[in-house]
This record gives structure tokens, sequence and C-alpha cells, in this order.
């Protein structure tokens, strides 16, 4: 468990970065607040993709990023009002969070062919991480059936998203 | 009595051998869109049939047929779009948002 959660925010972070040890997996509110930062993540990054995009199929990509986590949130946040769930900030989501913002400054300098490649590839990397997460540590740790259930149903959005930046990555070398 | 049975049971076999409906069937026409797959993968109708793609997903979807015959555009999460297949032929089809899902249409 810990392992996945340091291998997601590594890839975020672009970076190793230790974790805060953690005895046991996230609770629901921990893992509503990784959810949604995971989310809030790669939905800046296709904002600044969709504003320094080079390639249409990698601007597409970026709006699609923005729609389909938008709207993973969105369900996310709509089940955790339903629970009477806080989400609770914890280690995990605050790296992703700070992951992000570094990753947003990161590519931020880059243009044309060279920022494509640099988002293209840090999408491959952060959705495979995300998933890796998903399976070993969220959808496990999850308590509420419900909860359990959003992420099991987020999974394939995740997973479609994954082949889809490989295919873009491919046509980009 | 008898021949009313008798006369229930004839029509049961006559619906059967007919391929009348059974709750196991899924009726053509009707494809759901579940996990990023369209379910079925293919499908078959008759000309002039309507065809019903529901959204079972969280994020929207487009059924868009690959010669631009049909293209549902956006299709909202819990949402259902609906055509009438009224040209004969196999429309290979995806989603203009996902390009990894994929299906087919056969209309007869």
């Amino acid at each position: 468990m810990k392992t996945a959660l340091l291998s997601l925010s590594t890839l975020l972070a672009g970076a190793v970065v230790a974790l805060p040890a953690m005895a046991q997996g996230p609770t629901d509110p921990q893992i509503a607040a990784i959810v949604v930062a995971a989310n809030q993540a790669d939905i800046n990054n296709g904002r600044l993709a969709v504003r320094q995009g080079h390639d249409t199929q990698v601007k597409a990509f970026a709006r699609q990023m923005i729609t389909d986590h938008s709207a993973v949130n969105a369900a996310a946040v709509k089940l955790v009002t339903k629970l009477h769930v806080t989400p609770e900030a914890n280690a995990t989501s605050k790296q992703l969070t700070d992951g992000g913002v570094a990753n947003v400054k990161a590519l931020t300098p880059l243009r044309g062919a060279a920022f494509d490649k640099a988002y293209i590839a840090n999408e491959v990397a952060y959705h495979q991480a995300v998933i890796d997460a998903i399976d070993k540590t969220l959808i496990p740790s999850a308590q509420n059936a419900e909860l359990k259930a959003l992420l099991v149903q987020s999974r394939p959005a995740f997973v479609a998203h994954l082949e889809h930046a490989k295919q873009i990555q491919a046509s980009l070398k | 009595m008898i021949r009313i049975a008798g006369a229930v049971c004839s029509i049961s076999l006559l619906l059967a051998a007919a391929g009348g409906p059974s709750p196991a069937t899924r009726p053509t026409g009707s494809i759901a869109i579940r996990n990023f797959v369209f379910e079925p993968t293919t499908d078959t109708v008759r000309v002039g049939q309507s065809v019903t793609f529901r959204n079972h997903d969280l994020v929207p979807h487009t059924a868009t047929a690959d010669n631009r015959k049909f293209d549902s555009a956006s299709i909202a999460a819990d949402s259902t779009w609906r055509f009438t297949a009224r040209q004969k032929g196999v429309f290979t089809y995806h989603c203009s948002f996902h390009p990894t899902m994929r299906g087919t249409l056969v209309v007869r």
C-alpha cells in the first residue's frame, strides 16, 4: 500500500519524494480527498495543455481530460455529500496537489513539440500511477460500498485515458 | 379446461418456434455504454428499426459512425441517444472522445 501511494506521488512530482509512513490504508474521507486531488491535478495539467499544446490531438486530449476528470470529481463530490463524508486532506492528497503544481511549473516554459511530448509522457505516467493506486490501495481500502463502487466505476476512464495517451505518444515520436 | 390448456400450450410452442422474447435475450438496437465499452460490441438491427445508446458511465461519450452516417454528438452521463437505422450496411463506429471505444452496427 505504501509503495503504491509513493509511486503515484513520485510520478506526479517527477522526483522521488518521501511520504509519511502510513500504518494502514487510507480511510474513506482520506480516499475522497485523494480522488479529488488526483482528478484536479490532471484537470490543471489539461488546462495548461489546452493553452500551450501544439498538436491538435494533444489539445483535444487535454480538453477531454478536463471534461472527464471534472465529471469524475463531480460524481465523487455528489457521493460524499450524500454520504455526509467530509474529504480529509492527508499526506497523499497534499502530495498530489503539490506534485501537480510542480508539474505545471515544469511544463510551463516548454513550447511546441517539446511541450506536447512532455505533457503526454506525464499523462501516460500519471494515469498508470493512478490505476495502480486505485487497484492496490483505494479500492481495497474503501469501506463504504458506494465509494468502492464509484472507484470501480471510475477505473475504466483512467484505463481509456492511458491507452489514448499511449497512442498519441507513439504518434508524436 | 383441457382444450383451453391445449390451446395455450400450442400458442406457447408457436411463440417459442418464432423466437419469441426471452428474459435472457437482449433486444437488438439497445446498446449500453458501460465501462467505456459498447455492449454489445456488435449488434444487428432491421432497416427502419430504432437504435438506442444509453450511457451508463460517469463521463460523456459519442456514438459516431466511421463513415459519419450517424453521429450522436455528446451523450451525457445517464443519458440516451436514439436514431432510426434507415440504410442497410455494416457500420463501424467509435466514441469521438475516447477512440479506443469501438463497435459495429449491422443493418439488414
